[in-house]
């Protein structure tokens, strides 16, 4: 079976009066109409949906009851998503996104856990503001794991966490707060809410919100650090390219270094995340090094591709 | 065929107690009355919509159930806006704009 999920980003209706009640209910994404709405009454058979061959669009039809919650849901729920498949199925659905993660700990109390979670949540939040996106809804919820669990595994010294999808393809996060000896603030209820203690949850999630619109680690890295330093604060901003400057070439995080160098900056690096993600959901896909680079040039102004050479990423 | 398109500023509505249901829907833009509407049972027939020749103003009918439907829209849409098409046999939509999603979310 072939399957495709698209965001929606707006949506239009009318009454018609010649029907005496609802019209058309339009939905649109980034790449223009998904699907149109129509409405029958309730003792009318429903029509059977049109889907047009790529699953870019379908028409489709509810019945008249349908039409105020489906109006309830597009302006008061996000993220919204209509799913289409080859069988014939079309869904209109409230998605998962980061700020429905949920946070788990097997050796917390109750209280330890909820400013966590308000603080990660709090934290999801800046995070999609900044970046213009929330992470692809096929990941989330995302469930961080406070400390080493059937999940995570035991953990050991120095581990610092990280990301990976579970066996149903959702984000999982391990962040080892309970055991992790160099954490720099200590894990307690004061200190678990505060946006300087979400460093680590936002770059981790920061790697589930690579998924599905660029692979490569060596440009995931930087990107995830640089977004975490702004949500979470770190003192010395709002520019972080002086955290980079000294970064050797055989770093992960080399990249921003020579993108810094041509006029990278805290507000420009989140136009490159929102135009990552507007470029991913039109190609259907995870943009290449060369594609991705080609949005940093076109954010800039100035030809990014030499900077991903000397980064080693493009030859 | 000719079309107008008429931005609604205000709206007006009233319940009659003499058929116990819905009055008239009354919808108002910068040059005066756009469109009025009255409300007919889920079985009757809609009647179709009476169009002055110059595509201003309107006369149309919806079912009941479509009241609680229009009000929240004029409440909580904006712009909203009529379309008078004179193609036979008329037509007149009451529609949005593109609303972006979640708008209302808290």
């Amino acid at each position: 079976m072939a399957f495709k999920a698209h965001g929606v980003r707006s949506y239009q209706y009318s009454f018609d009066a010649r029907a005496g009640g609802p019209g058309r209910l339009l939905v649109f994404g980034d790449q223009g109409r998904i699907a149109e709405i129509g409405f029958v009454g309730e003792a009318s058979p429903v029509p059977q949906p049109v889907i047009a061959a790529d699953l870019n669009t379908a028409t489709v039809w509810f019945k008249r009851s349908a039409f105020p919650v489906l109006v309830d849901l597009l302006r008061n729920h996000r993220p919204v998503q209509v799913t289409i498949d080859d069988e014939g199925h079309v869904d209109v659905l409230r998605a998962h996104g980061l700020v429905d993660s949920i946070v788990v700990c097997s050796t917390c109390n109750s209280a330890l856990v909820a400013a966590k979670t308000n603080g990660i949540h709090e934290a999801m939040r800046r995070l999609i503001a900044y970046c213009g996106a929330d992470a692809p809804a096929a990941i989330c919820p995302i469930t961080f794991h406070l400390d080493g669990d059937g999940a995570c595994g035991p953990y050991e010294s120095g581990d610092t966490g990280g990301f990976s999808l579970d066996a149903q393809g959702r984000g999982q996060i391990c962040l080892f707060d309970v055991e992790k000896e160099n954490r720099a603030l200590p894990f307690t209820v004061a200190n678990a809410h505060l946006i300087e203690d979400q460093l680590l949850a936002v770059h981790e999630a920061m790697h589930g919100w690579f998924v599905g619109r660029q692979q490569t680690y060596r440009i995931q890295e930087p990107f995830c650090k640089l977004v975490s330093f702004v949500i979470a604060e770190m003192p010395g901003g709002p520019e972080y390219c002086w955290w980079f400057s000294a970064t050797p070439d055989d770093h992960p995080d080399v990249l921003m270094k020579y993108l810094c160098q041509i006029g990278m900056t805290t507000a420009l690096a989140a136009r490159v995340l929102a135009e990552t993600a507007r470029a991913a959901a039109a190609k259907g896909g995870a943009l290449t090094e060369l594609e991705f680079a080609d949005v940093v040039t076109m954010v800039i102004g100035q030809d990014a591709v030499p900077a991903f050479q000397s980064a080693g990423i493009l030859p | 065929m000719a079309f107008k398109v008429h931005q609604i500023r205000k709206y007006q509505y009233s319940f009659d107690a003499r058929t116990g249901g819905p009055g008239k829907l009354q919808l108002w833009g910068d040059a005066g009355r756009i469109a009025e509407a009255s409300f007919v049972s889920e079985t009757a027939q809609v009647p179709t919509p009476v169009i002055a020749a110059d595509l201003n103003s309107a006369t149309v009918s919806f079912r009941r159930s479509a009241l609680a439907g229009l009000i929240d829209m004029l409440r909580n849409e904006d712009p909203v806006s009529v379309t008078i098409n004179n193609q036979a046999p008329g037509f007149v939509f009451v529609s949005t704009g593109l609303e972006p999603v979640g708008e209302g979310e808290n």
